[in-house]
């Protein structure tokens, strides 16, 4: 591997970091997008210092980059004040009048055949490759600037992003902080723009962060995922964009960050897709095991002196096929609820309790609709037969409590029933 | 000046007229960044119609775009829904790797399909007027004209006879739910004109400025209404008209892109609303003598 490609993948894993890190406070104010707009804005002041100094230097390119993406933020404030709280449309008309300065400026420029134009049009795409030895030093150690600061400021500065009314009724100078986070925002986002480009820069800003969401609720270790996901999808980009010489590396970046998020979207705990059906497929297993043991109990309880429940009577009513029924009676069992003995099934004393407690909360529900909602007795039973899963002990009390009920209250019978047989 | 250069401007008009009373829409509804989206994401629609069919118009392109435009939408809805990410983080996820995949394949075949990232970003607006079409013998002009001028008529029929669904579903889509309206159809179709607007304007104008089209003359628009939808429109679709004008000269001056110098013209006339305007420009704040608070300046508009 040569040393120039080392340089690169440094300057690319440097940039993406610092980006997904900033990233975060702007996913966290819901307002990722105002990365695209900055970054779309650097146009014009890049064409601008270029045509000014007639420099490829990066130090001019990053000034005029930084002068013109602070410019958009006060149009934005400008165009909010002026055309009302539409801060969508702000955001368009600075993104898209920049951008227009900007290609204006290009062209112009390009049409006027001054000066050596090429490696500008990079900065549209980004092409990690054209880095040189000096770009490196200037954008990797400005990207390493802004990671300190955001790491070392996060808590702070997360403070202001959640709630700058209660950062600002504490006393912090909340505009100070807003202006360090966009300040922070522009100087990553100006970095970035030499990796990935102008157009497709939004997309290391706003991917990281929302993957790191994924795996994490704590601003910190969200700040650390996402500038290691930054880092990821820079260096896989570079890496990818080195293979072909035609192949800008923004676009390689931004696919190899929508990668990873499907990664986090699919395969994260809790918040991912599969561990979601996951849970809804255990909620399932529970209700169904529920729905089970409570149907036996209330077969046992309508005839007293039995002890076992015969099969075929459960099957008839509960309506199930065989085989769901074996189904069902393997897992009950296996919960340890109920015992195959001859002449049927019979509950353990776990089942028992269990039973009784669903059919308790079942008939608590039809009593509380029926009482407190005012629906009438015919129609409560299929709400209470979803309800019965779901509440906690804390609901049973607070149940009770709105009821007038004491603790120990059981409808023995549900209501339905009482009402149609006119019990 | 030339021929070519009035089917330019006219050419330009017609794209300002298409995407003024469609982002007009778009403004009210708070989606002007959705339109964004909708811009960046048609371009694989386009490339791969390109790639497939070989012809720049053909039936595949418009398939194509409206496809990619209603995924990007429908993609934006599954993240925040389904796989529960903020609505913003999902706007720019999706269309970023929409463009993304359109610059990946354009890349990849970039000698198989007649499109290239210079178009992408730019538009050839100065190239359209040579690509000529006749019929029955006779000359009828470039062929993208007549192509955007039917699109013209599509999208203003569907306005015309939509209006009245189209201005409840800007201003209360409650309300507009609750008298038993198609809601979803009503965005579908708005989503669905903007995708196809987005592709014709897109050789004229290229991905991005397709934006400033869409939300710069609906902001000027809002601006001069006084609380009037109808004035609202006929404001913007007038200095959409008069920005390719004058964004034409402004090109023709500066010897640069025509598309962004349109673009640039649609900025300068809005920022001559900050000063122009009766009740809040500067003007009118200097004659005051006295700064206006910052209020809601229309009522019905809000």
């Amino acid at each position: 591997m040569d040393s120039n490609f080392l340089y690169v993948l440094t300057g690319s894993v440097l940039l993406g970091a610092a980006a997904g890190a900033v990233g975060v406070f702007g996913l966290l104010r819901k307002n990722s997008l105002v990365g695209e707009t900055v970054a779309h804005s650097m146009l014009p002041g890049i064409g601008m210092a270029f045509l000014l100094s007639g420099l490829k230097n990066s130090w001019i390119l990053l000034l005029g980059s930084v002068v013109s993406g602070a410019l958009s933020l006060v149009f934005v404030r400008w165009v909010r004040r002026f055309s009302g709280p539409r801060p969508d449309a702000a955001l368009a008309i600075a993104l898209s009048g920049f951008y227009g300065v900007g290609i204006v400026l290009l062209t112009f420029i390009q049409n006027r055949g001054t000066g050596d134009f090429s490696g500008l049009d990079h900065v549209l795409f980004g092409r990690a490759a054209a880095m040189v030895e000096e770009d490196v030093w200037v954008f990797g150690g400005l990207a390493l600037v802004v990671l300190i600061m955001a790491l070392v400021g996060h808590r702070s500065m997360g403070l202001v992003a959640f709630n700058p009314d209660f950062a600002r009724s504490i006393g912090w100078p909340v505009r100070l902080y807003e202006a360090v986070m966009a300040a922070l925002g522009i100087l990553a986002i100006a970095a970035g723009i030499r990796a990935v480009g102008i157009v497709l820069m939004a997309a290391l800003l706003v991917i990281p962060a929302a993957t790191a969401r994924y795996w994490t609720h704590r601003l910190g270790p969200t700040l650390v995922l996402s500038a290691v996901f930054g880092a990821l999808g820079g260096a896989l980009g570079t890496a990818l964009s080195s293979t072909s010489a035609s192949m800008p590396t923004g676009p390689l970046t931004v696919l190899s960050l929508c990668g990873l998020a499907l990664l986090g979207i699919v395969l994260a705990p809790q918040r991912g897709l599969l561990s979601k059906m996951l849970k809804k497929h255990r909620k399932r297993l529970q209700s169904e095991r529920e729905n089970f043991i409570k149907v036996m109990v209330l077969c046992l309880e309508e005839r007293p002196g039995t002890q076992t429940v015969p099969g075929s009577v459960l099957r008839k009513r509960m309506g199930l096929s065989a085989r769901e029924y074996y189904r069902n009676v393997r897992r009950t069992v296996a919960a340890g609820w109920i015992l195959p003995v001859v002449g049927g099934l019979k509950p353990t004393e776990s089942g028992w309790t269990e039973g009784r407690r669903i059919n308790r909360l079942h008939r608590l529900w039809e009593v509380y609709l029926n009482r407190k909602a005012g629906v009438p007795i015919d129609r409560v039973h299929e709400s209470a037969e979803v309800i019965e899963h779901l509440l906690t002990p804390e609901l049973e009390r607070d149940i009770l409590a709105e009821l007038g009920l004491c603790e120990h209250y059981a409808p023995t019978v549900e209501i339905h029933v009482n009402a149609a047989t006119g019990a | 000046m030339s021929t070519d250069g009035w089917w330019v401007i006219g050419m330009g008009a017609l794209v300002a007229l298409l995407c003024a009373a469609l982002g007009s829409f778009l403004y009210l509804r708070r989606l002007s960044m959705l339109g964004d989206a909708i811009s960046h994401a048609v371009l694989p629609g386009i490339v791969l119609a390109y790639f497939v069919s070989g012809a720049r118009e053909s039936l595949g392109l418009l398939v194509g775009a409206a496809v990619f435009g209603l995924l990007v939408t429908y993609l934006i809805d599954w993240l925040t829904h389904k796989a529960g990410m903020q609505q913003d983080a999902s706007i720019g996820l999706s269309f970023t790797l929409l463009f993304s995949l359109g610059i990946v394949m354009v890349s990849l075949w970039a000698s198989r399909v007649d499109i290239d990232a210079d178009c992408v970003l730019y538009g050839d607006i100065a190239l359209l007027p040579f690509d000529t079409w006749s019929w029955g013998g006779r000359p009828m002009g470039p062929r993208h004209f007549a192509m955007l001028l039917g699109l013209d008529v599509l999208i203003g029929l569907l306005l015309w006879r939509g209006y009245k669904g189209m201005q409840l579903l800007a201003f209360d889509r409650v309300f507009a739910a609750s008298t038993g309206m198609a809601v979803g159809l009503w965005h579908w179709l708005l989503m669905g004109g903007v995708s196809l607007a987005t592709v014709f304007s897109f050789e004229a104008v290229g991905a991005i400025l397709v934006v400033a089209f869409l939300v710069i003359p609906p902001a000027i628009g809002h601006l001069w209404s006084f609380g009037s939808l109808p004035r609202m429109l006929a404001v913007a679709m007038l200095s959409g008209v008069a920005s390719s004008v004058l964004g034409y000269g402004l090109a023709v001056w500066l010897d640069s892109s025509i598309a962004a110098c349109m673009s640039t013209a649609a900025l300068l006339l809005y920022g001559m609303s900050w000063i122009f305007h009766p009740q809040r420009g500067g003007l009118a704040l200097l004659l005051k003598k006295k700064r206006v608070p910052h209020a809601p300046m229309m009522g019905r508009m809000r």
